[in-house]
């Protein structure tokens, strides 16, 4: 393994490790804050019994979040120091805000957790609304740095080096809303679906009981309202990649010849060597309306753009397939979940919709990870786009193998240990309950 | 401007130092409690650090982002020179903080989990000697001659006078560590305990600190000269040593926040100390040329930072206040309401009693629960009532139990009260 692919790999090791905690930390206080507003309004145990099993779980994946985000903040200049010494006078200020925002979600975490009995409750409430809004800000002040990757803004480039810098121009690039706005919408589908679906796993082993089923309302109520827009904001990302970056298009679906009309590919094989697809369902003028909005105006093909600068297509194409599909199924879940929430209720706790909810658990997730693949590999072979080169910012450091390897032990080692934690609480909440619902007897 | 950035740079390495520094020093300490099973010192200990332990973190946070955006340069380079210390230390943050959450959330064993703590106790002797070890070696960065991998990335921050930075800053931590316990003791055995920590950290530190300056004799570097040189920071090692009386003083007098505080101010002093040796070069190595002023960011990204840290200060400090306000302030308000009655002469009633009491010097019942004994002849209603129930139990007025206790019951009565009484 050569020092650029162990670098990369355990970039992408690290930010694929980290969004997951990051999302669960975006989207799971608002689930929290949900259930606590309605524990406080209808002074309804069970909603407060919920409201302290999420908190727990927001605190255990807080944490995680929390360390694997510092371990990013030092690894960026770990592996790519080149990169930092140029991008850091540029986009540091959303990192800035980031950790404003950051350390205001600690606090209110701190706040929300141990503060049950020791604040007056509606000011307990609000810590925990904080902490949901504070982890959004820090979630689009990071995909804002992100996006200026993509999209480099406020600078001049001359002779290598960054000059005439205007940080405000740079956070604000012109792909910051259209990431953002998909990156946060995604936190909250993949979190629903994985809530809702854990829930239905221990509904399934115990029909009827009315915790689940309130914890399967409230986060199933958010996923199916992020699944049904996020298809928009994927439109709107997709036509910005369109103007910014028409060779991430082109690989993401597989786009080798320029032509008019260019058909949506569904499914498929990359053959690099003859630069055509196999096994593709196509639907003729689809890519074209879907990027621009006209189905006979033109695409340009990978083949206009010299192939040293061709991200790895296969990658790509597949992580895009992939998000696509598991996004349009979510977005089906969720049309069948609201159906049943409004006009069929009692179809709403049936085994076979609990079945396909256990289902969509990972689905969620799966898809976050693929579409940030797409969106980081599709930028390769350039670190800021049309700027800088990955390769160009790598450290000169040697055998960086062994800590990819080191960090693929750690990341390995605490997933293991926060399935064994979380299956751990579960089970303490089944005690709780069953003993409150003696009591109350 | 530079100067202001740096201002907040200093201030968020000492709170750093005196915040997440003593989470540190408190895992530190755990290492030496030695007790294999329940012990108050670590409930202590666990519950000290959970409420504050992920804000206090965030200055180090805080430090990398004004590092990277304000000096972007120093920071590339430093990543690059000291890529080998810098991971171990993420390594030692990542497994310290899972592991203290892990076994806080662990729901059934707790600060009890033999195998959390002993990942949480050696990630927080780990870490904090690589941060000191790093810090030691920016004092006195000598690559080897031979400008072979080892010279250069391992050399200059394995050596002596590195390490015992890295000793010093362990020994730090543990002593700030014991001092803060002392206030959070529950009873008078366990403030002794931290006491005698505190004693022998701060001895250990006295040690390991001349030893530092005894190892920079031995490297050439002559550390007391330095200090000599400028009389500022000789006052700041003068002034943190001397306050060291004041504090052993309020310690004795049981004056919880001036002793807190004076070993705040002490850390503080120790970082001034080193940071007006530094200033304004970031690696004290002349051929090096690695200081704040020729690896700044251009003026405009200054600006912004400093709008951002200034908005972030108003946010945060309020609200950090505000948390310790609630956690390290007076003892929580009581929520559960316990009440014995029993009389005199009965054979039930003592096995009763001492159960309860058992359950109730464990945390967190022993802050969280107001136990009141009755004796049902003391009062003829009582007594009408109770006749025929003694020993019985009422739990916030309620009836809990009568003629049987079991401590595994009651505390599962107490942990659901806790959890579904209204507040």
């Amino acid at each position: 393994m050569t020092d650029l692919l162990a670098a990369r790999s355990q970039m992408a090791l690290s930010l694929g490790f980290h969004i997951i905690f990051a999302c669960i930390g975006m989207a799971m206080p608002f689930f929290m804050a949900t259930s606590h507003y309605l524990a406080l309004k209808r002074k309804d145990p069970t909603y407060k019994a919920l409201t302290k099993a999420w908190s727990k779980g927001v605190a255990i994946f807080f944490a995680t979040g929390a360390v694997s985000g510092t371990a990013l903040s030092f690894e960026l200049g770990l592996l790519w120091p080149e990169f930092m010494k140029h991008a850091g006078a540029v986009i540091g200020m959303p990192f800035s805000w980031e950790g404003t925002a950051f350390f205001i979600e600690a606090i209110a975490l701190g706040l929300f957790l141990y503060g049950w009995d020791r604040m007056p409750a509606w000011a307990h409430w609000l810590s925990g609304l904080v902490v949901g809004v504070s982890g959004v800000a820090s979630g689009v002040f990071v995909v804002c740095a992100n996006a200026w990757m993509n999209s480099p803004a406020g600078f001049d480039w001359v002779q290598g080096k960054a000059i005439n810098i205007d940080p405000f121009a740079a956070m604000f690039n012109q792909a910051w809303i259209d990431q953002s706005l998909h990156m946060t919408i995604a936190a909250f589908e993949a979190t629903g679906f994985a809530v809702a679906g854990m829930h239905a796993l221990l509904l399934l082993k115990k029909p009827g009981h009315v915790f689940h089923q309130k914890a399967i309302k409230i986060s199933l109520a958010f996923a199916c309202v992020a699944a049904l827009i996020q298809p928009l904001s994927g439109d709107l990302a997709a036509k910005g990649v369109h103007q910014r970056q028409p060779l991430k298009l082109a690989a993401m679906e597989a786009h080798f010849e320029t032509r008019t009309a260019a058909p949506l590919l569904i499914g498929g094989i990359p053959d690099m060597k003859n630069n055509t697809v196999n096994y593709a369902l196509k639907i003729p003028g689809a890519l074209s309306f879907l990027a621009t909005g006209s189905t006979s105006s033109s695409i340009p093909g990978l083949k206009d753009f010299p192939r040293a600068l061709w991200p790895p297509v296969p990658i790509v194409h597949f992580a895009f397939q992939t998000m696509v599909g598991l996004g349009s199924f979510l977005a089906l879940v969720a049309l069948i979940s609201l159906f049943f929430l409004f006009k069929k209720p009692k179809f709403l706790y049936h085994r076979r919709f609990l079945q396909l909810l256990v289902l969509c658990l990972p689905l969620g997730f799966v898809a976050l990870e693929a579409g940030w693949i797409v969106t980081e590999v599709g930028r390769q072979p350039w670190i800021i786009y049309g700027i800088m080169k990955t390769k160009d910012a790598l450290t000169p450091m040697p055998g960086l193998v062994y800590t990819f390897g080191m960090f693929c032990g750690l990341y390995l080692f605490l997933t293991v240990i926060l399935i064994w934690l979380v299956r751990r609480q579960i089970q303490a909440v089944d005690i709780d309950n069953n003993w409150s619902q003696e009591s109350h007897d | 401007m530079i100067e202001i950035v740096l201002l907040f740079l200093a201030l968020s390495i000492i709170l750093y130092l005196i915040m997440g520094g003593a989470d540190f020093g408190a895992g530190i300490l755990e290492c030496f409690l030695n007790k294999p099973q329940y012990s108050k010192e670590r409930a202590t200990i666990d519950q000290a650090i959970a409420p504050v332990w992920e804000a206090n973190h965030m200055w180090l946070i805080l430090t990398v982002v004004i590092l990277f955006n304000g000096f972007p340069e120093a920071y590339a380079k430093l990543s690059v020179m000291y890529h080998i210390p810098l991971t171990l230390m993420l390594v030692g943050i990542i497994l310290r903080g899972s592991s203290f959450s892990f076994r806080h959330y662990d729901p059934f064993r707790n600060e009890n989990s033999p195998f959390f703590s002993r990942f949480f106790q050696f990630s927080s002797l780990i870490t904090p000697f690589m941060m000191g070890t790093i810090a030691g070696s920016l004092m006195n960065w000598k690559p080897g001659p031979q400008g072979s991998f080892l010279d250069f990335y391992v050399y200059p921050w394995i050596n002596g006078f590195a390490l015992s930075v890295g000793l010093f800053l362990i020994t730090l931590c543990a002593f700030t560590a014991s001092i803060y316990l002392i206030g959070e003791a529950p009873d008078q055995k366990t403030r002794k305990t931290f006491v005698r920590f505190a004693k022998i950290s701060n001895v250990l530190a006295i040690q390991a600190g001349l030893l530092v300056f005894f190892m920079s004799y031995w490297y050439d570097f002559d550390l007391l000269a330095d200090f000599f040189k400028s009389p500022s920071q000789l006052g700041c090692v003068i002034l943190a040593s001397a306050l060291l009386p004041a504090m052993w003083f309020f310690i004795s007098k049981n004056q919880t926040w001036v002793y807190r505080i004076i070993a705040a101010i002490q850390n503080a002093l120790i970082v001034v100390g080193w940071l007006g040796l530094h200033f304004p070069h970031i690696v004290l190595n002349p051929d090096l040329n690695l200081h704040f002023y020729n690896t700044a960011a251009p003026a405009v990204t200054l600006k912004y930072l400093l709008y951002a840290l200034s908005f972030g200060m108003v946010c945060i400090l309020p609200a950090f206040v505000y948390l310790l306000k609630i956690f390290k302030g007076t003892t929580p308000p009581v929520t559960i309401k316990l009440t014995l009655y029993s009389k005199k002469e009965c054979e039930l009633c003592e096995p009763f009693s001492q159960t309860i009491q058992k359950v109730l010097t464990q945390s967190p019942w022993n802050k969280r629960v107001l136990f009141s004994q009755v004796d049902i002849e003391s009062d003829a209603e009582i007594m009408k009532e109770y006749k025929e129930k003694i020993p019985a139990c009422t739990i916030n007025g309620r009836l809990a139990f009568k003629y049987k206790i079991n401590s595994k019951t009651l505390i599962q009565k107490l942990k659901t009260i806790s959890q579904f009484e209204n507040h």
